[in-house]
């Protein structure tokens, strides 16, 4: 190996370690770039009318232990409206309304009546427990969803909810949009977790 | 020797992040049937972009009759995280290019970039970007209403190109027929 060649070895290595090193949360831990099987996504529509919709959550076990669902509601024009995490046991299944739990607390007082939900499946602190918002989360594979879905006429239908690549973009726009909400929200956008385990 | 393998290594990166469209998760196929015109249920497609690209995409639509033959065509916004609504009888089947509505055929759906000019209101041409997510309402002939997820299939660039090229004869033939709507959301 030349000389040349060693310097842009070294050049590439520092590069590298420049790029891993600025890879870290604000909580100082590192970025997981794992996002396989973590991210879905759904709609919602008609909220308000006789019937609501049902976000449904499973915890399939992939990972073998609890997980935590960090939700994301967001209007049909790109605005996060609600977010919260929610814990999800181990085969357990969470059930939460989209009237009552992601669209009654909405940032801006206003409750939107369509709109996305994406739910990152992530893993639970070293506590055992979720965070109120997922400003910080970690993915980790395993949550499964299904919703029911208000149509024009009032009918209710349902699918499951659809897999998707998890980006670093928009996991951390998701990430640090919520924590906007937690910041100056004063308790609104916070959704809630519905029953269920 | 070292210097061979560097250079060939770094042609085949700039070959690789600037040549080929990525071609995975980019193609959604759906089906409409009992379409009523002048009825009072109506099948709903709703689009989605997960932010898997981290931009906002154009959704290029594609409506066929069941005999293949494409009717309408146009090429929608949607944002990061947004929801477009599109009613089956008003936006994807009520402009047909022959001037018959159709009441059963297939929706093809392709997520493409948002470029400088936005969305093309015919979609001829587009770079292929994932993201895009669909599902619908169907009519069924009791007439009970169901839904499912849009199917992901693989698009090949030929599929492409013929669906571009379609819609572009389209777009010369049509006199202003054959261009759907994109409905309501962003």
């Amino acid at each position: 190996m030349n000389r040349a060649t060693r310097f842009s070895c070294a050049v590439c290595i520092i590069c590298w370690a420049a790029v891993t090193a600025a890879q870290v949360k604000s909580d100082g831990k590192p970025i997981s770039y794992t996002f396989g099987d973590t991210y879905k996504v759904d709609y919602f529509d008609n909220v308000g009318a006789a019937n609501d919709g049902k976000l449904r959550l499973e915890n399939g076990g992939t990972s073998r232990a609890d997980l935590c669902a960090a939700i994301f509601v967001n209007d049909s024009v790109q605005e996060l409206s609600e977010c919260c995490t929610c814990l999800v046991s181990l085969n357990g299944l969470r059930k939460l309304s989209v009237k009552n739990d992601l669209t009654a607390n909405p940032l801006t007082g206003v409750q939107v009546t369509s709109g996305s939900i994406q739910v990152i499946s992530s893993a639970v602190s070293s506590s055992g427990g979720c965070p109120v918002f997922p400003s910080v989360i970690y993915p980790e594979a395993g949550i499964r969803a299904w919703a029911t879905h208000v149509q024009d006429s009032g009918q209710v239908t349902e699918a499951p909810s659809q897999d998707a690549i998890l980006s670093t973009s928009a996991f951390q726009y998701l990430e640090n949009t919520c924590g906007v909400i937690q910041k100056i929200g004063a308790g609104h956008g916070l959704c809630t977790c519905g029953s269920g385990d | 020797m070292v210097r061979a393998v560097l250079s060939i290594f770094l042609v085949g990166l700039f070959v690789s992040l600037s040549g080929a469209q990525s071609t995975v998760d980019t193609f959604k196929v759906e089906y409409f049937d009992n379409a009523q015109p002048s009825g009072t249920v109506d099948g709903t497609v709703r689009i989605t972009n997960s932010g898997t690209s981290g931009e906002r995409l154009c959704a290029q639509i594609f409506v066929f009759d069941p005999y293949q033959e494409l009717q309408e065509c146009c090429s929608c916004p949607v944002s990061w995280f947004g929801l477009r609504k599109l009613s089956v009888n008003i936006d994807l089947t009520s402009d047909p290019l022959t001037g018959v509505q159709q009441t059963s055929g297939s929706i093809e759906i392709v997520s493409t970039n948002y470029d400088y000019y936005g969305c093309r209101q015919l979609p001829t041409t587009g770079v292929v970007t994932p993201g895009i997510r669909a599902w619908g309402t169907h009519i069924q002939d009791s007439g009970t209403l169901t839904e499912s997820a849009a199917q992901d299939v693989s698009l090949s660039a030929q599929q492409l190109n013929i669906l571009h090229k379609q819609c572009y004869v389209l777009g010369i033939l049509g006199s202003g027929k054959g261009i759907c709507t994109c409905g309501t959301g962003d």
